[in-house]
């Protein structure tokens, strides 16, 4: 009966100009976001090698002795292979730095801010978007009326009159149609997550699909639910929309506006200015410090040459000054954006379309959270990079070629970086309970 | 004139009871009050910390003691770019692009310190601001009201009795077009007024046009809600059932005002990238290794130098010179440089105008880009007034670098490097000082197209509308 039914669906379905014309519009939007985003991706990674090629080729014309001042690594956040699938924060926040002995905390990541301003208002336009926008709004078109269209014409009477129960209708209905729409969904991000350079990590590929599949089995689960009400067709179909626009735009529009006003992070113009005037304090204020750091470090008396070691040395000063500076402020962000992105993580809660994006970013690779453990693990390698070059630098030191070679590496450690998904395990909490509660009102849905 | 006031009665009792309008008007409510609350906190308070920040560093830059004005010219000044008042109403691309501008020695920097990097993810599916509720929420407000007002009256078989009663299409389509008018200016008014009042709170600087702006701002909005208006009345004329016209409209609406933007944006984008970060910055360092035909290496420029300066003072050796070396070729370095950066970044720049161009030329399926196309450039929150802000900003950075370069070359001879500049010299420099330019005749076409695509909008929906009704009325 199951199987009749689905085939009855399927032919009711493909004489259907809506049905149709949701497919075309699927099928357009995922070839269109797949190309989009793996240009995008591929243009981002390409870069990101061009300058670490650039910084190792400099380093292999190292000629002997090396001076530690000449000692250069790139700290790079590996793009991701399935950064096809959510591009995220990619073109927003910093991928890369160029890390030496001058490399100062607050100047490290710079000149990378020239990505289109456009685009990244607008958004990108990739499989995340698909999944988390469009794809419910087809979702609703498809299945706001399978039962109701059918109760409002009377033709449900009919069909009750076979064997088959309305909940068997609901479930065989709620099924095809939704396969409509996720069967391509993750059609589309398979074939993207192996259209990439590199193998894709299934695990993550697991996850990104396993986030999709529930938010889409939520709205799945909603559509049905709102098919076993006693409502017209088209209310159902306007309660759907309204809480679609609730869900994607009004909640986090709300959040973020709320999360803003209430933790503002401190004035970048604020620290701009703070911190330049450190540097012009540390300046003036080099050979006293430096006087200072001479007699607490005796073993670093010049063994090269004095000039080169003084002018180092006035450096290294004025870039601790600045760091010094920069603690307490860079402290003050991170409290604002934690205390911010805490009542985003109840949002979450409140409107699944956040918890989707962040889960589908955090299994891409792209979140926030990958970026910022990155910003973080680099300072902490350039503050290592810089230890061990400061002892040779500040005493004008030369080095070997296999001192060079010797010097630490970044590699970035992806164990550290946080994840946590509990509010998209919620959701599947919810999309169960939904499904629970349709299956039992279905059983006892009435003709008129 | 009865009849238009009696239908229009009727579509207000409908929308009334069935709690439409009740509903739609408290939401708008709410919305407006957070708007317009965290809009005006925002500007406020930027404006606030950038003209402390501003103060701060020009005490900075002149408390300095005595140095070697090339110390100086590589600490510099940094440009910050104000906000203005109209960009309380709508941001525009401003937390894209950078806020302030490190104006160093030897380099032009992109504008850094953007704001987008300080916001969450909510942000990015959207930004709660006034031109945003009047862009995307006003316009589903308006289908919320409006879907039923000709398709229901024909399902219900109201239709025949007004047929009956010699009421003509022009003046149903009229009576129609009060009605929603009158309801969605009920709906909708907390947003207009948190988006007249939000520009007004706002402590900001205004731009030297800020009437005029205001006025086109004020135009092309009232544009907009009719354009929507005129979409909404033409689809329900036209629909079969109400159903059938909610879903249409939302679909529309939708797909004009949500998807199409972002889909557009993306298009242009690809047709016209940006270079990646590290392609950028790789050009500049070989522009200024090779020179930009790649044919004028840094040493072959530096050896032409030498020869040229000793020829015009008529010396055979550097130390010989009556002025400091040094100082002519940093001078002669950044003359270079600049070159080079005014090829790459306005190449990078003419990316950005490409990419608008594109979306512009598009802007004829989606109103609403067409409009948001427009708001940014009246807020001044768009390309166009950064390419200014970043133009006055290396100007400014040219003026400085030369300044301390000539000082170094008049007096650091023999000295070059060692030289100590008098703090005098800082003082002499002059600060930054930005004011907004007035509309120029690249904004005023994104906002005549606007203008023109919103018309052609409006005024077609209506024919479809007036068609619509006239086709019904002889059934």
């Amino acid at each position: 009966m199951f199987a009749t039914i689905i085939r009855q669906d399927l032919r009711l379905l493909s004489r259907d100009g809506l049905a149709l014309a949701v497919l075309a519009a699927l099928l357009a939007a995922l070839v269109f976001a797949v190309m989009s985003a793996r240009e995008i991706a591929g243009a981002h990674a390409a870069g990101l090698a061009q300058e670490e090629a650039r910084i190792w080729q400099r380093q292999a014309e190292l000629e002997e002795p090396v001076g530690p001042t000449q000692i250069r690594r790139p700290a790079t956040l590996e793009p991701s292979p399935l950064s096809v699938l959510s591009l995220g924060r990619t073109r927003l926040d910093p991928a890369q730095a160029e890390v030496s002995f001058f490399s100062r905390l607050d100047l490290m990541f710079r000149d990378y801010q020239i990505a289109s301003p456009f685009a990244l208002r607008a958004g990108a336009f990739d499989l995340s978007f698909v999944v988390i926008v469009i794809a419910p709004l087809l979702m609703i078109a498809l299945g706001a009326g399978m039962v109701l269209s059918d109760r409002d014409s009377a033709r449900l009477r009919m069909m009750m009159a076979s064997p088959a129960s309305p909940a068997t209708i609901l479930l065989a209905r709620s099924l095809l149609r939704a396969s409509i729409v996720v069967v391509p969904v993750f059609a589309a991000a398979i074939i993207a997550a192996h259209l990439s350079d590199r193998a894709p990590p299934l695990a993550d590929l697991a996850l990104w699909t396993g986030g999709a599949l529930i938010y889409l089995a939520l709205w799945q689960g909603l559509i049905a639910f709102a098919n076993t009400l006693r409502v017209r067709a088209d209310a159902a179909s306007v309660g759907l929309i309204a809480v679609w626009a609730i869900w994607i735009f009004l909640i986090p529009a709300v959040t973020s506006a709320t999360a803003a006003a209430l933790h503002p992070p401190p004035s970048r113009a604020g620290l701009v200015a703070d911190l330049r005037a450190a540097e012009a304090r540390g300046r003036e204020s080099a050979p006293e410090d430096l006087i200072r750091f001479m007699h607490d470090h005796p073993e670093l008396q010049a063994q090269g040459d004095a000039d080169i070691a003084d002018w180092m040395r006035s450096n290294a000063m004025i870039r601790m000054r600045v760091e010094a500076a920069l603690r307490d402020p860079a402290q003050e962000f991170e409290t604002a954006l934690q205390s911010q992105d805490a009542i985003a993580r109840l949002a979450e809660f409140a409107t699944p379309a956040l918890a989707a994006n962040r889960a589908l970013a955090d299994a891409a690779g792209t979140g926030e959270a990958r970026h910022r453990a990155f910003r973080r693990q680099a300072q902490a390698f350039k503050a290592d990079l810089q230890g061990m070059l400061t002892d040779a630098a500040l005493s004008a030191r030369s080095l070997t070629r296999a001192d060079a070679d010797a010097a630490a590496r970044f590699a970035m450690d992806e164990s550290a970086v946080p994840r946590n998904a509990s509010s998209m395990w919620f959701w599947l909490a919810i999309a169960a309970l939904l499904f629970a509660w349709t299956a039992r009102r279905a059983s006892r849905i009435t003709p008129i | 004139m009865s009849a238009v006031f009696a239908i229009a009665a009727a579509d207000f009792k409908d929308a009334w009871r069935d709690f439409r309008l009740p509903v739609l008007a408290a939401l708008s409510l709410v919305l407006a009050f957070v708007a317009a609350w965290t809009s005006v906190d925002r500007v406020t308070r930027l404006e606030a910390e950038r003209a402390a920040a501003h103060a701060q560093d020009r005490e900075t830059w002149l408390g300095q003691g005595m140095a070697n004005p090339h110390t100086i010219a590589h600490f510099s000044q940094v440009a910050m770019k104000p906000a203005t008042h109209l960009a309380a109403f709508d941001p525009g691309v401003n937390a894209e692009l950078g806020a302030t501008i490190w104006m160093e020695a030897h380099w032009q920097n992109p504008a850094n310190n953007r704001a987008a990097e300080d916001t969450l993810e909510a942000q990015r599916f959207a930004d709660l601001t006034p031109a945003w509720t009047l862009q995307i929420i006003a316009p589903l407000v308006i289908v919320a009201l409006g879907f039923p007002l000709f398709a229901r009256a024909r399902e219900s078989g109201l239709w025949r009795s007004l047929a009956a009663s010699g009421v003509s299409a022009a003046a149903l389509l009229t009576a129609k077009f009060a009605s929603l008018l009158l309801l969605s200016l009920l709906a909708l008014f907390p947003l207009i007024v948190a988006a007249f009042w939000t520009p007004i709170a706002a402590d900001a600087p205004a731009a030297p046009d800020q009437t005029v702006r205001a006025g086109w701002l004020i135009g092309l909005y009232a544009l907009y809600l009719l354009a929507v208006i005129a979409i909404t009345l033409a689809v329900s004329a036209w629909a079969r059932t109400a159903r059938f016209s909610l879903a249409i409209l939302s679909g529309l609406i939708i797909a004009i005002a949500l998807i199409a933007p972002r889909a557009i944006t993306s298009a242009a984008d690809l047709a016209s990238p940006a270079p990646a970060p590290q392609v950028f910055e790789a050009g500049l360092r070989e522009g200024l290794e090779a020179g930009i035909d790649g044919h004028n290496s840094a040493d072959a420029r530096a050896e032409a130098l030498e020869q040229r300066v000793l020829a015009q003072y008529g010396v055979a050796r550097v130390e010989d010179l009556p002025v400091s070396f040094a100082g002519i070729s940093l001078q002669a370095g950044e003359e270079h440089a600049n070159t080079v950066f005014d090829h790459h970044f306005s190449a990078l720049y003419d990316a950005y105008a490409r990419q608008r161009a594109i979306a512009r030329a598009w802007s004829w399926i989606s109103p609403s880009l067409a409009l948001s196309d427009a708001s940014i450039t009246l807020a001044g929150a768009d390309d166009i007034h950064h390419r200014h802000f970043t133009a006055a900003a290396e100007s400014h950075r040219r003026t400085i670098i030369r300044q301390l370069n000539e000082d170094m070359i008049v007096n650091a001879r023999g000295l070059d490097f060692d030289y100590l500049a008098d703090p005098a010299l800082w003082a002499a420099v002059p600060d930054f000082a930005y004011a907004p330019p007035a509309l120029d005749a690249r904004a005023r076409a994104h906002v005549s197209h606007a203008l023109i695509v919103l018309s052609c909008w409006t005024l077609l929906a209506l024919l479809l509308a007036f068609v619509g009704v006239r086709r019904w009325a002889k059934a």
